[in-house]
């Protein structure tokens, strides 16, 4: 995955600094402190982590695939403009990055929306077409759709827990509520998603 | 309690979202760029002032404001507009009786009267 993000880098950035040891694992805090210096290896391996998770609860979020670039997109550039002020140790990297990433969705939810939703069929399933997968594609479709439907916050609260796979006290920090308001907010997000899933049917 | 863990089980992997493309990660990548890294630096002093980027709607519009004023005093100087004072009438009077109504319309009427044959 890292080789991915490197490899569309130019080739006289990467020259320009001594190669760094990237086979070992770094802390999203070590990363960061190696971009504040510039290091654009850094910047892409911890894109590289970070990005598939941010970018797919933008996309859930907003439903639609280029508003979500445009989040992550800018999300990303705070994060190599702002390495420099990062405190180590006072929160997890993830936890501001989705945090980024919502409030930035949800200042342009408020905006006009100009996108439909086309988030909802997306899966990446290579599985062949078994009559069980077929009905199971067709049931997450329909449940896709409705969490597409729910109102913002509920469906941000599906989106940390399912999509980012964030803890609850994560998903919480995230939305800068208490773990005890997070978790009383997916318990509605999830009834009102039985509801609609029975007024269509589905259970 | 089969049902629930079904109903877990399709919302997990209907939240599943597709990884972010490639296209999505060069387009970042290219704009990770030193120069993107720090604010960009105001030119100082009077050449500041020159760069367009910083020019405001009340700068524009005074600058508008002040071209117009000088098109308009070369356009009088330049006699490319009528005098309103009447002092110059000139009309296009001839043997056929026709009279130059541009000038006419430009002049008071004071001296109308005597121009005409």
């Amino acid at each position: 995955m890292f080789d991915s993000a490197v490899a569309v880098m130019p080739r006289s950035d990467l020259a320009e600094r001594p190669p760094r040891d990237f086979t070992a694992e770094q802390s999203d805090d070590g990363l960061l402190s190696q971009i504040a210096e510039g290091d654009r290896r850094a910047f892409a391996q911890l894109m590289d982590r970070h990005i598939d998770r941010a970018h797919g609860l933008a996309r859930r979020v907003l439903g639609s695939k280029s508003d979500a670039e445009d989040v992550v997109q800018d999300a990303f550039m705070k994060v190599w403009q702002k390495a420099g002020q990062w405190q180590p140790g006072r929160a997890q990297f993830s936890t501001w990055l989705y945090r980024v990433v919502v409030n930035r969705c949800l200042d342009l939810k408020r905006k006009p929306i100009n996108a439909a939703l086309d988030n909802v069929a997306e899966q990446s399933d290579d599985r062949p077409d078994a009559y069980e997968d077929i009905e199971a594609r067709e049931r997450q479709k329909t449940i896709a759709a409705a969490v597409a439907a729910l109102p913002e916050r509920q469906r941000t609260a599906i989106a940390l827990s399912y999509t980012a796979g964030l803890s609850n006290a994560q998903a919480a920090e995230t939305m800068e509520i208490s773990v005890k308001a997070f978790e009383s907010l997916l318990v509605r997000a999830k009834r009102e998603l039985r509801g609609r899933l029975a007024g269509d049917g589905e259970e | 309690m089969e049902h629930e863990e079904r109903f877990e089980r399709d919302l997990r992997a209907a939240m599943t979202s597709a990884p972010a493309s490639l296209a999505l990660r060069q387009r970042i990548l290219a704009q990770a760029t030193e120069e993107n890294r720090r604010p960009k630096r105001a030119l100082a002093g009077w050449l500041g002032a020159l760069d367009p980027r910083g020019w405001r709607l009340l700068e524009l519009g005074s600058l508008a404001a002040a071209a117009s004023l000088a098109i308009g005093i070369f356009a009088g100087a330049s006699g490319l507009v009528p005098d309103s004072s009447g002092t110059t009438t000139t009309v296009a009077g001839n043997d056929s009786g026709t009279v130059d109504l541009v000038a006419l319309a430009y002049d008071d009427g004071s001296s109308l009267a005597g121009d005409l044959q």
